[in-house]
């Protein structure tokens, strides 16, 4: 098959094989892709990552005639066929017109025809005996499934019922508690205003036509709050008074509040 | 209304001067809405150090204090109408409140340290084992986020 070093035979149709070969240079390894077909022959080699020339083998011995078979994809054009230009096919106006003509009519009646088979069988599916029987079934469940529906509605109508009841009285007890609460404790603020202006009123105040006489009273009466402890917890009162002229009999004892 | 405490240092005055003067201060009291309540006198003392009010040095000073109910708002006024009297040198409003209750320790505290009842408090405190628990590096969480 190869020219160069060992080849190998494969006889594997439909499938592609790697077949390794030593080249010329005896050191590399040469990977041959080969892809074998019935219609196809074509054989690549790469070493890494560069590719080597391309084999083309197009032609297949059969009943001993070389038949032809598509080029690789990657192959260039003939050089001989560069600067060909194939002519456009030009079709005259009417024959254009003439062709579009026949294709729409073809598409048109082709459509309503279909559609008219595509009703036809509709209606065939409605009116069909297996149709009508399936429809009533279909009526059959829905009636069953209604009449389930209404006394599920029935029963959690009834459940609702109850506990809204039970609510409500829960929020009636609720709101009179609250409602005893907020009195007394309306009472207690009252009572509690009443304790604080009996107070007030209690504790002396002087009024405009007494200041002058309250004054003089003050005066007349002046305080001295310097006062002396000991250890035995006697109070003087003043600042110069001598421990030694009070008495222990009259010495005042300290009140702890 | 809160219950307040006005003293008063006032110049040396004689005396028919000395009460038309705390008459005059009574009676702005009165005119802002309050209640006079309370009015005590200290007599007249040498202050503890000169003072100087109106451009005038004093070294002695009658002092006097009035009780009053009046509305907080009206002290703001009460304080700028004192401080333009020529006979106060000093006045001061004071809040009064309840008194603290407060119960005496003293022989409790006279007590040795071994038979106070704090002390022996602190001591069982003392006394108490304090294991060392394993405290999780996890601020937020009671259990352990990662994998064990």
């Amino acid at each position: 098959m190869f020219e160069n070093g060992h080849t190998q035979r494969i006889d594997v149709p439909r499938c592609h094989v790697n077949i390794a070969f030593n080249g010329s240079d005896k050191t590399r390894i040469i990977y041959m892709t080969v892809a074998i077909s019935s219609k196809h022959f074509i054989m690549f080699g790469s070493s890494g990552s560069r590719v080597l020339n391309v084999i083309n083998i197009s032609y297949i011995q059969s009943r001993s005639k070389r038949v032809w078979v598509r080029k690789p994809l990657g192959s260039p054009m003939a050089k001989s066929k560069i600067f060909r230009i194939t002519p456009k096919p030009v079709l005259p106006e009417d024959e254009k017109a003439e062709i579009k003509r026949l294709f729409d009519n073809y598409k048109n009646s082709m459509k309503s025809i279909r559609h008219y088979f595509f009703e036809q069988s509709l209606k065939q599916a409605e009116s069909g005996e297996v149709a009508q029987m399936k429809h009533r079934l279909e009526d059959q469940e829905h009636e069953r499934l209604m009449e389930e529906n209404r006394l599920e509605n029935e029963k959690t109508a009834m459940l609702r019922e109850e506990r809204l009841k039970i609510q409500a009285e829960k929020t009636q007890q609720n709101v009179l508690a609250s409602l005893i609460k907020k009195e007394g404790e309306a009472k207690l603020h009252e009572i509690q205003i009443e304790d604080f202006l009996t107070k007030q009123m209690s504790t002396p105040f002087i009024q405009a036509e007494n200041i002058e006489k309250a004054i003089e009273d003050a005066l007349a009466n002046p305080v001295n709050f310097n006062f002396a402890l000991d250890l035995n917890g006697y109070v003087y009162r003043g600042k110069d008074t001598s421990i030694d002229t009070i008495p222990e009999e009259k010495r005042e004892r300290l009140n702890s509040n | 209304m809160p219950l307040y405490e006005l003293s008063l240092t006032l110049r040396t005055l004689s005396r028919p001067e000395l009460i038309a003067s705390l008459r005059r201060s009574a009676e702005t009291i009165l005119q802002q809405g309050g209640v006079l309540r309370q009015f005590v006198s200290l007599g007249t003392n040498p202050l503890p150090f000169k003072m100087k009010a109106h451009n005038i040095w004093h070294r002695e000073g009658t002092y006097f204090v009035m009780k009053f109910d009046a509305p907080s708002s009206a002290i703001e006024n009460l304080n700028d109408e004192f401080k333009r009297d020529i006979d106060l040198i000093r006045s001061h409003v004071v809040r009064c409140e309840e008194p603290v209750k407060q119960e005496c320790t003293l022989e409790e505290e006279m007590k040795p340290p071994a038979y106070r009842k704090d002390v022996q408090q602190l001591i069982e405190e003392g006394q108490k084992v304090i294991r060392h628990k394993f405290k999780q590096n996890t601020p937020g969480f009671d259990f352990y986020p990662f994998q064990k």
